[in-house]
């Protein structure tokens, strides 16, 4: 059986070894990013399908001239920015979940599978029909509750 | 119930003192004073047995105690005594135990927490009255109340659960809002966004329910943070307010974090309402973070120095950013003050924000053109960033390079070019090694630097270097702008601006146009207010340009546009320099045109716009004197000579601040000025002033003299030849003569007058005048000789040019020659005279041929003074016969003045001749006829006088 060699994200930013504010300042300045944040967006599918699509941009271009040239190049550069997008909202990501106490079952199932680079499973895990239903019943428990505790605490 | 009330309603109602309320509170005190009462060895608390002996039980048990020792007292039988005596005994410990429990029951009071039950109990018992107490609490009731307590435990317990959940809730709802953000399967970002936007707001629903309002506040604060990540700046401020109104309105357990908070929220808004140009908001939040801030900085804690300092920065770029400048400077000052502070204490952590306060400062200072200040804050922050590279180079790599080549730019502004070309230089290598790493964020300064080394290398002479840098600039400020037109087109677009402008100084105007054409065509794509004035330095260079190319047409539509474009704007966005030159070339492109009141108003506007300017610069000081120079220049033409001289006198206060800045060079225009003045005061007749402008001109002229300075050898060569002219006019004649010698000079030193030269001739001329006034007739024949060498060998060359000027010096040197009396040398030059006036005559009779008579005149007075009376007649009839023409003399006055003056010297001559008698008469009838149909009766009179003397000297003594 191979030993899971994988580094928890989150916790790093638990711990104060990746500092989020950092990691997204080198990423707008286009530096290097924490060598524990490249192996996180290594694991991340979309992300390597965004990296496939610059590269692919960035091939095509290398061949075109004119106006197609000028195309690839904005094509290009609207990749790129997507990239950087998508480290920058991964990594706030990242540091919501870490600033969660005691995660819920879901969130802690949600948790596991973004640490994998499962976003989409993550996302699909949070199916938003429960978590409605959730704070329509805690609402009204809520609501239930408060008026009887204020009955009660007036003596009626 | 509060306990301490409770206590005092004892002590006042109870009639319990104080001090007893204190040892029956003490519940370690008050049990060694029941061991003494216990063991009832005399040190017992007084204070305490009163207040036990209130209580009724106590009372009886009292008497029961001395009603035993009455008996006691009286028994004699010893079995009866010893039992009475052990029944004493039996109410003694009684009565101490009953102490005891009165005195544990009373500290019981005091140490449970009070309801209105157990105060309304206490106040009976400390009364003494323990029944009523104890009836006081009703068991029932208290089974009733502890079972509502219990629900009310439950109840709550249950809630504490449900807020927890419900927290749990708003969390899922953040984190699917930021999964979704994440979810590429929804292809376009603003509808992920949207997504985002709607579960983050439902988990704020939760997030309001829970009873735990840090857990409220920090979400709505995380959820503004989100929003404004994703530009939802509106959302982003709401949510702000949100986190702030729960911070503000509720109690939290750590009130000092909550002030923290309160004060980072604020600093948040600030910065989102600056981004958003809500300046006043802005400020607002910005000034209540600070004081939250200073109020509450700790010496022991850097965080409170440092978020304090970040107010202080903040505020300064905001008043930067709305120009208000008095208050930029202090706010960046105190921030520098509490940066180098932490620095003192933890430097890692602290020496990058200090750099940045420093470069921000000193950009704020090149603003306001303090550039010594400037140079001093950069070359600290550079200190700063250098020392930064050294723990982490790819960190602060970037930040050096940006401190870099901003010193670069200040060093040019001051003109030290060769630091400005080392900071450019080691900026320009960062920036390479940079851009080859990572060219998209790079690029953009890499352009920047290579754009303003360009426009070094245009300052200091090498077009040909600024040119190819150009060049590379613009090509990667192309390719960025094609990629992002939004964020790099303006750069793209000063780009080109600057190289049309380098090849136009490099006199490639060909391609200058195509660069200006290219600027011009993307003047829409520029929408910007803080570029406006860019626009307007495009339309006034291509004004120049096509001034220059001669392009008549192109120049003045281009010079009306900017008019016009400064008249479709506000005047406060402009520079008024720009504005004044705009206004100034359309003036001088109109003076062609002979539009003189449009040109005059130009004019007028371009001063108007000057005195508004701001002239702190030296570049700014070298524009405003030439437009100064240009409107002097026409009022001068247009005979405008006060107003030209004020004109004047202003650009000449420009050179005279370059001069003063340490510029001796503009000592040059500042000689033209004072010499232009002089002449417009020669004009208006004031000989005085125009001497000692001259004379102003020549010194500030010789304080630059070099051995090669040919151009200001020519300019003095004129300052003295005008100064001699002025000194004659005013009487001066030994300064003239010596002015003009120096004009002599300085021509022979420039080269620029090779011989046969007409000033030449004309300084000749000149100082012979002097001579000749001054009666030194060899001196003044010599350098008269001197002028019509020159003048004659320029005749040589061009014949119609320069006869006249030949004429009239032999007109003054013939007048010297008459007047002493050298007949050949005279003759010889009158008829060389002649000949000459003969041959100027026809081409101009009316300039010529009064000269003509006169010469004739005396060359016949010549004659006559030499007794040859019939070559004197000869030269007399020739002059009144080509004179008697009225017809060809257009001054009427003059040439009868002259005629008659003909006629004086003929019939004078007659008188001296007898046989003539008769033709004097009837030349005298001629003269008469002749002068009398032109009402020229004075002059009539005066020949009729002088004729009757002859006639009376004939009648008298000569009759035949």
């Amino acid at each position: 059986m191979s030993k899971n060699t994988n580094i928890s994200v989150i916790q790093l930013i638990k711990d104060g070894e990746i500092s989020i504010d950092l990691e997204i300042e080198k990423i707008h300045a286009n530096k290097d990013v924490n060598v524990n944040v490249r192996k996180f967006l290594g694991r991340s599918s979309d992300y390597q399908a965004i990296k496939k699509r610059i590269e692919e941009a960035e091939a095509e271009r290398e061949k075109s001239q004119g106006e197609e040239l000028i195309f690839l190049e904005k094509k290009v550069h609207d990749l790129k920015v997507a990239e950087k997008d998508y480290i920058t909202n991964a990594l706030l990501l990242a540091k919501a979940f870490s600033e969660i106490e005691v995660p819920t079952e879901r969130l802690r199932k949600a948790m596991e599978l973004f640490e994998k680079g499962q976003i989409k499973q993550a996302d699909e895990l949070l199916v938003i029909a429960d978590l409605l239903d959730d704070q329509f019943n805690l609402l009204v428990l809520i609501e239930y509750k408060e008026a009887k505790l204020k009955l009660l605490e007036n003596g009626q | 119930m509060d306990n301490n009330h409770w206590l005092t309603s004892i002590t006042n109602k109870a009639n319990v003192s104080e001090t007893l309320l204190e040892v029956i509170q003490d519940t370690d005190k008050l049990k060694v004073e029941i061991n003494n009462i216990s063991a009832n060895d005399g040190n017992v608390n007084i204070e305490l047995l009163q207040f036990v002996s209130t209580f009724s039980v106590h009372q009886q048990l009292e008497r029961e105690k001395q009603l035993l020792v009455s008996k006691l007292s009286k028994e004699t039988d010893s079995k009866t005594f010893q039992e009475l005596s052990e029944e004493y005994e039996r109410k003694s410990t009684e009565q101490k135990e009953f102490i005891k429990e009165v005195l544990l029951s009373a500290n019981a009071y005091t140490q449970v927490r009070s309801t209105t039950a157990i105060a309304n109990s206490a106040l009976l018992f400390f009364s003494g009255d323990i029944k009523e107490a104890f009836e006081s609490i009703d068991a029932k009731e208290l089974e009733s109340t502890q079972s509502k307590l219990l629900e009310s435990i439950k109840i709550r317990l249950e809630l504490q659960k449900a807020y927890r959940s419900i927290e749990d809730n708003a969390n899922e709802f953040q984190i699917k809002g930021q999964l979704t953000i994440l979810n590429y399967d929804i292809a376009e970002p603003n509808d992920r966004l949207q997504k985002a936007i709607f579960y983050m707001e439902r988990g704020k629903i939760s997030a309001s329910k829970t009873s735990n309002k840090e857990f409220t506040a920090s979400y709505s604060f995380k959820y503004a943070s989100f929003l404004n990540d994703h530009f939802a700046y509106d959302s982003a401020v709401k949510n702000y307010l949100d986190a702030l109104e729960v911070r503000k309105t509720n109690t939290f357990k750590n009130q000092e974090s909550n002030e923290i908070n309160i004060a980072t929220i604020l600093n948040n808004l600030g910065n989102l309402y600056k981004n958003t140009s809500n300046y006043k908001e802005a400020e607002s939040s910005h000034l209540e973070a600070l004081h939250m801030r200073r109020e509450r900085m700790h010496a022991g804690e850097p965080k409170s120095f440092d978020n304090l300092a970040m107010s202080y920065h903040n505020l300064a770029t905001l008043y930067a950013e709305i120009n208000e400048t008095e208050k930029v400077e202090n706010h960046y000052l105190e921030s520098i003050a509490l940066r180098r502070t932490l620095v003192e204490i933890d430097p890692n952590t602290y020496l990058a924000e200090l750099a940045l306060s420093l470069n921000n400062i000193a950009i704020f200072y090149r603003d306001q053109k303090q550039f010594k200040k400037a140079l001093e804050y950069h070359n600290e922050a550079i200190e700063a960033r250098r020392e930064l590279c050294q723990h982490d180079k790819d960190k602060h790599l970037s930040d050096l390079s940006v401190s870099l080549h901003n010193i670069g730019i200040v060093y040019m502004d001051v003109q030290d070019f060769e630091a400005s070309a080392r900071a450019f230089d080691e900026a320009l290598v960062i920036r390479r090694a940079l851009a080859s790493k990572n060219p998209v964020v790079y690029n953009v300064q890499l352009a920047n630097t290579i754009g303003q080394i360009a426009a070094l290398k245009n300052k200091t002479g090498q077009p040909q270097e600024a040119i190819k840098l150009s060049e590379e600039a613009i090509e990667i400020a192309e390719s960025l702008a094609k990629q992002n037109p939004v964020a790099h087109s303006l750069n793209h677009w000063v780009l080109l601006q600057n190289h049309a402008t380098y090849l136009q100084s490099n006199q490639n105007y060909k391609d200058s146009e195509a660069y200006f054409n290219k600027a011009f065509k993307m003047f829409s794509q520029i929408s910007s207010p803080y570029h406006l004035n860019t626009k307007l330095s495009i339309l006034n260079s291509m004004t120049g340009l096509y001034l220059t190319l001669r392009q008549k047409d192109k120049a003045l539509d281009f010079s009306a546009k900017a008019i016009k474009f400064i008249g479709n704007h506000q005047e406060e966005h402009f520079e008024k320099l720009s504005v004044a030159d705009s206004y100034s070339t359309f003036a001088q492109i109109n003076e062609g045109e002979n539009k003189g009141e449009k040109v005059k108003e130009a004019y007028a506007q371009a001063i108007s716009y000057l005195n508004k300017a701001d002239l702190s610069s030296p570049n700014a000081l070298v524009k405003a004197a030439k437009i100064y120079l240009a409107s002097a220049l026409y009022l001068e033409k247009s005979n405008f000579f006060s107003e030209a001289i004020s004109n004047y006198k202003l650009s000449g206060e420009q050179f005279k601040k370059l001069v003063q800045l340490g510029k001796p060079e503009h000592n040059y225009e500042l000689g033209i000025n004072y010499f232009s003045i002089a002449m417009c005061h020669k004009q208006l007749g004031d000989l005085v002033e125009a001497e000692s402008y001259v004379g102003k001109a020549i010194r500030v002229s010789e304080k630059i003299l070099e051995p090669d300075s040919s151009n200001l050898f020519k300019d003095l060569v004129d300052y003295y030849f005008q100064f001699g002219f002025i000194k004659k006019k005013n009487n001066k004649l030994i300064g003239a003569e010596k002015a003009y010698l120096e004009s002599l000079s300085f021509a022979e030193k420039s080269g620029a007058y090779p011989y046969p030269n007409a000033t030449l001739g004309s300084i000749w001329n000149n100082i012979g005048n002097i001579q000749k006034l001054q009666e030194r007739w060899t001196e003044a024949e010599n350098s008269y000789l001197q002028a019509i060498a020159i003048r004659n060998d320029l005749v040589k060359q061009h014949r119609e040019n320069y006869l006249p000027s030949v004429e009239a010096v032999m007109q003054s040197l013939v007048e010297i020659y008459f007047k002493n009396n050298e007949f050949e040398k005279a003759e010889s030059l009158y008829k060389d005279l002649m000949a000459i006036l003969e041959e100027l005559v026809p081409k101009n009779t009316h300039r010529y041929l009064p000269n003509l008579i006169s010469t004739l005149n005396e060359f016949a007075q010549l004659y006559l003074q030499n007794d040859d009376y019939q070559t004197a007649e000869h030269y007399f009839n020739e002059a009144f016969r080509i004179g008697n023409n009225p017809k060809l003399i257009t001054d009427l006055r003059s040439y009868l003045n002259l005629l008659a003056e003909t006629q004086l010297n003929l019939a004078k001559f007659y008188q001296k001749n007898i046989p003539h008698q008769e033709r004097s008469i009837a030349f005298a009838q001629a003269i008469s006829n002749t002068l009398k149909p032109h009402s020229q009766l004075d002059i009539v009179k005066k020949y009729l006088e002088e004729v009757n003397d002859v006639m009376e000297y004939w009648n008298e003594s000569h009759i035949e």
